[in-house]
C-alpha cells in the first residue's frame, strides 16, 4: 500500500487530505498575524496619542503654573509647585517632575533626593523627548518627556516628567493575549473545518488513486459501483472514465495475449512442415537400413552398419521431436536462459536450413551465468522467429548468422542474413508496431512485443553489401518483471 | 459650630423683620494682618481666631495675608491695617512708628528660640558642619528664619556668601521644615516654636530633620500696631482680646492648636537679644 511511502519529514510525501488543510490552515494563520499586527499597531498608535493628549495637557498646566519661579529661579516655588502638581496628576501615573533651568541646571524636582537642587539633570532628562515624539516601546515601563517653558519668546528652562507607562503596556499586552487566543481557536475551528470538508472531497481521490496504484503487475481493476459518490459528482463521471479504461486495458491485454499465442502456432505451424520435412528425409534412408538387415540377416558386417545408421537416425528424430516438445511446453511456464536453449535452436532450424541448402552462422559468446537472468521460452521465440524469417529472405543457398555476445550490461543478439532486405511494411512492424489486425507479419509483431515486454531494443540495419542485420539488446539487470 | 445656610438666612430674615440694623454689617471690619511666624496653614484655626476676635470685639475681624513679612511689615507701617503678627526684626527696624500689643506665651515665658535643622539621618551638630548646603530660611525679614544665622556667620568670621552652596528663601518655617524633610535643602534656618509645634501636629513630617543647632532664647514674634493708633478703641479692645484669650472655651480651644499658653503685655526689653543680632548684622555690612 502507498501508505508506507509517507514520511513525517518530507511534507510533499503527506497525504492530500493532510497538506491541503494544512495549507489553509498556515494561510489562515498568516492572514492572523497580519491581521492582528495591524490592529496591535492601530492600537498601540491610539495608545500613544491618548499619552501624548494627557501628557500635553498636565505638562501645558505645570509649566503654565512654573513659568514665574523659574524665571525668578526661585527653588520654594518651583519646588511647592512641583510637589502639588504631582500629587494632583490625576490618572496620569506621573512619577517624577522635575524642572530645570536653560542650562539644564535641576531648580526643583518633586523628589530633591532623586534630583537635587542645583545639580546638571541626567542625560534621560536631557535626551527626553518632545510630547509630540512620545511613544511607548514594550521594553520600558516608564517614559520621560518634556516641556520647554518660555517667557515672551525666550527659552527659560524645562518641564520634564517621568510617567508610569505599565498600565498601558498592561493593556497592550492583554490586548496581543486576547488576538492570540481567539485567533488561535479561530484558526483551528476554521482548519479543523476545513480538513474535515476537503478529506470528504479528497476521499474520492484517495479511492482513485487506491484502484489505480493498488495492483500493479496484476492488471486494473474496475472501481465497483458501491465506492461511487452518492450524487453524480464529477467524481463520479470520473470513476465511470477510469472504469471505461480499466475495461479497454483489459481488453488489450487480451488480445496482445491471444497475438502471442497466434504468434506461437505461428511458428510451431512453420516448424511444423520442416519438422515433417525433416522426419521424412531420413526415414527414407532408415527404411533401406531396415531392408539391407532383412537381406543380410547373416552377414555381422552389414547387420552393424545399418543398425549404427539406424541408431543414429532415430537419435535425430528423438532429438527434433524433443527440442520441438520443449518448445511448446516452455510457453506455458518459463525458465532461464541457457546455452543449451540457443543450441536447440540449431536443431529447431537445422532442417528448414537443410531443404533450403543453406549455412548457418553460429556464435554464441557468452556463458550460462549471463544468460540466466533472461526468460528462456521468450528469447528462443525471439530468435527461432528472426531465424526463421531470415531463412525465409536469405532463399536457396543463402547465409544465415546468429552471434550471441556479451555488451557491457546488455545481452547482445545479431541475427543477420542474405536475403534482399526488409521491406518497409516489415521494417515498421518490427519497430514501430502497425495497426494491422490480419495474421500477416504476426513473427515480427511478437518479436517487437516480447522484445519491449522484457525492456528490450530492436535495431534493423542494412548491410554493406547484401542482407540485413537485426539487433536486440537486453538489459541484464532486468528492472520489472523476473524469471520465475 | 459652623452655620449652615438655612439657619444664617433664618436669623437674617428675623432681624431685618424686627427692623434692627446689624451692626456687624455696617461698621468697618477690623483688620489684622498675619505672617507665616506660625500656622497659618491651618484653615480651622484661622477661621477659629477670626471667630474668635470678631465676637470679642463685636464687629467683623478681616484676617489679611500675604506671602512675606515686608509686605504685612508695609501694610501695617502705612495703617492699611490695625494690628499684625509680625516678628521682632521688622519690629525692631520699625519701632518709632510701631508700638507692642502683646506677645504670645509660649512654655510659660514670652520667648523662643532659633533653630538650625538637617535631614534626621545627617551627623551634624553644629552650624559649621552645614557648610556647602543648600540652604532653606524661611524670609529675609524674619529674625529665627534668616538674621540669627547670618549674624551667627558674621560672629563666626565665615563669609555668608559663600558658607551655603545656594540657599533660597520659603517664605514660611513650616515651609523649612518641608523643604530640608524632602532633601530640597540639606539644612534650615526655622522657628524653634514652629519646629516644635509641628513636632506634636505632624511628627512624621518633623521626624525627617533633626535640630542641629539652637539659638539664645529671644523675644517671641509680637502682635504690633501703629505707635499713633495704640490709645484707640479698636487697639485696646483688641489688645483686651487677646490677653483675655485663655479666659473663654473658644480661646482655650485656640491656644491648644496654637499650642501657646495665651498672650501678655511685653515688656520693651523683650527684644534686647535680637537687637544684639541686628547690630551684629549691620556691623559686617
Amino acid at each position: 500500500m502507498q501508505q508506507s511511502e509517507y514520511h513525517w519529514a518530507r511534507p510533499q510525501s503527506w497525504p492530500l487530505t493532510v497538506r491541503v488543510p494544512l495549507i489553509a490552515a498556515l494561510l489562515l494563520i498568516f492572514v492572523a498575524v497580519i491581521a492582528s499586527e495591524r490592529v496591535l499597531s492601530r492600537f498601540s498608535n491610539i495608545q500613544d496619542e491618548n499619552l501624548r493628549g494627557v501628557a500635553s495637557v498636565y505638562l501645558d498646566s505645570v509649566s503654565l503654573a512654573l513659568e514665574p519661579f523659574i524665571l525668578r529661579q526661585d527653588i520654594w516655588g518651583t519646588f511647592d509647585t512641583v510637589d502639588r502638581a504631582r500629587n494632583a496628576a490625576g490618572d496620569l501615573p506621573v512619577l517624577a517632575l522635575v524642572a530645570t533651568d536653560n542650562n539644564n541646571q535641576i531648580i526643583a524636582a518633586d523628589d530633591p533626593m532623586r534630583f537635587p537642587t542645583g545639580t546638571s539633570a541626567p542625560s534621560a532628562l536631557i535626551a527626553a523627548p518632545g510630547i509630540e515624539d512620545l511613544s511607548l516601546k514594550y521594553s520600558e515601563t516608564t517614559v520621560w518627556t518634556q516641556k520647554e517653558v518660555v517667557y515672551q519668546g525666550q527659552l527659560i528652562g524645562q518641564v520634564v516628567t517621568e510617567i508610569d507607562v505599565d498600565n498601558y503596556l498592561a493593556q497592550r499586552r492583554d490586548a496581543l493575549w486576547s488576538l492570540i487566543v481567539g485567533n488561535t481557536l479561530a484558526t483551528i475551528l476554521l482548519a479543523g473545518a476545513g480538513y474535515l470538508l476537503i478529506s470528504r472531497m479528497m476521499r474520492q481521490v484517495q479511492v482513485l488513486s487506491q484502484f489505480m496504484g493498488g495492483h500493479e503487475g496484476a492488471g486494473l481493476e474496475e472501481i465497483p459501483h458501491s465506492a461511487f459518490p452518492a450524487k453524480r459528482t464529477e467524481f463520479a463521471s470520473l470513476f465511470e472514465r477510469y472504469n471505461k479504461l480499466v475495461r479497454a486495458e483489459g481488453e488489450r491485454r487480451d488480445i496482445a495475449q491471444r497475438l502471442s499465442d497466434q504468434a506461437q502456432l505461428v511458428s510451431l505451424g512453420r516448424l511444423s512442415s520442416t519438422l515433417a520435412h525433416e522426419i521424412n528425409n531420413p526415414l527414407g534412408g532408415l527404411l533401406n537400413a531396415v531392408d539391407t538387415l532383412r537381406k543380410f540377416k547373416d552377414r555381422p558386417d552389414v547387420v552393424d552398419a545399418s543398425t549404427e545408421l539406424l541408431y543414429r537416425g532415430l537419435n535425430n528424430l528423438r532429438d527434433v521431436s524433443k527440442a520441438t516438445l520443449d518448445f511448446g511446453r516452455s510457453n506455458v511456464q518459463d525458465h532461464p536462459l541457457s546455452k543449451v536453449d540457443l543450441d536447440d535452436l540449431r536443431l529447431l532450424i537445422e532442417p528448414e536450413l537443410a531443404r533450403k541448402n543453406q549455412t548457418l552462422d553460429l556464435k554464441i559468446g557468452v556463458d550460462d551465468e549471463t544468460l540466466r537472468v533472461l526468460p528462456g521460452a521468450k528469447v528462443q521465440q525471439i530468435i527461432l522467429n528472426l531465424l526463421l524469417n531470415g531463412s525465409a529472405a536469405a532463399g536457396e543457398g543463402g547465409v544465415i548468422g546468429l552471434d550471441v555476445t556479451n555488451e557491457e550490461e546488455t545481452l547482445r543478439i545479431d541475427v543477420s542474413d542474405s536475403g534482399p532486405g526488409l521491406s518497409e511494411f516489415a521494417r515498421h512492424r518490427l519497430t514501430v508496431g502497425s495497426t494491422s489486425r490480419n495474421g500477416a507479419g504476426v513473427g515480427l509483431r511478437s518479436v517487437r512485443e516480447i522484445t519491449q515486454g522484457l525492456g528490450g531494443s530492436i535495431e534493423v540495419a542494412d548491410l554493406p553489401e547484401r542482407g540485413t542485420k537485426i539487433t536486440i539488446r537486453f538489459p541484464l539487470q532486468p528492472k520489472g518483471g523476473s524469471v520465475a | 459650630m459652623p452655620m449652615n445656610r438655612r439657619s444664617f438666612l433664618t436669623s437674617a430674615s428675623v432681624a431685618a423683620g424686627i427692623g434692627i440694623p446689624s451692626i456687624a454689617a455696617s461698621e468697618e471690619p477690623v483688620r489684622f494682618g498675619l505672617t507665616p511666624v506660625f500656622l497659618t496653614n491651618d484653615q480651622l484655626l484661622v477661621d477659629g481666631l477670626r471667630t474668635y476676635l470678631a465676637n470679642a470685639l463685636s464687629r467683623p475681624v478681616e484676617l489679611v495675608f500675604r506671602r512675606t513679612y515686608e509686605e504685612i511689615t508695609a501694610l501695617l507701617v502705612a495703617g492699611d491695617l490695625d494690628a499684625a503678627w509680625i516678628c521682632g526684626y521688622p519690629y525692631l527696624r520699625n519701632e518709632d512708628k510701631l508700638a507692642l500689643l502683646s506677645v504670645p506665651v509660649w512654655n510659660q515665658k514670652p520667648l523662643y528660640q532659633s533653630y538650625l535643622i538637617s535631614s534626621a539621618d545627617r551627623d551634624a551638630s553644629d552650624l559649621s558642619q552645614l557648610k556647602g548646603d543648600v540652604h532653606a530660611f524661611s524670609d529675609p525679614d524674619s529674625n529665627s528664619g534668616y538674621i540669627v544665622t547670618q549674624s551667627e556667620l558674621v560672629a563666626r568670621n565665615e563669609d555668608r556668601d559663600s558658607f551655603f552652596a545656594k540657599s533660597f528663601f520659603t517664605y514660611g518655617h513650616r515651609n523649612v521644615l518641608r523643604a530640608v524633610a524632602s532633601g530640597l535643602a540639606q539644612s534650615g534656618s526655622i522657628d524653634g516654636y514652629v519646629w516644635e509645634a509641628v513636632s506634636a501636629t505632624e511628627p512624621d513630617l518633623a521626624a525627617q530633620t533633626k535640630v542641629v543647632w539652637k539659638s539664645e532664647w529671644f523675644g517671641f514674634p509680637p502682635i504690633a500696631c501703629q505707635r499713633s493708633q495704640l490709645p484707640t478703641e479698636i487697639v485696646q479692645s483688641l489688645q483686651a482680646a487677646l490677653i483675655n484669650i485663655s479666659n473663654t472655651a473658644d480661646g482655650m480651644a485656640i491656644l491648644e492648636v496654637l499650642q501657646l499658653d495665651g498672650f501678655t503685655l511685653g515688656a520693651e526689653n523683650l527684644f534686647d537679644e535680637i537687637r544684639r543680632r541686628i547690630e551684629v548684622l549691620d556691623a559686617a555690612i
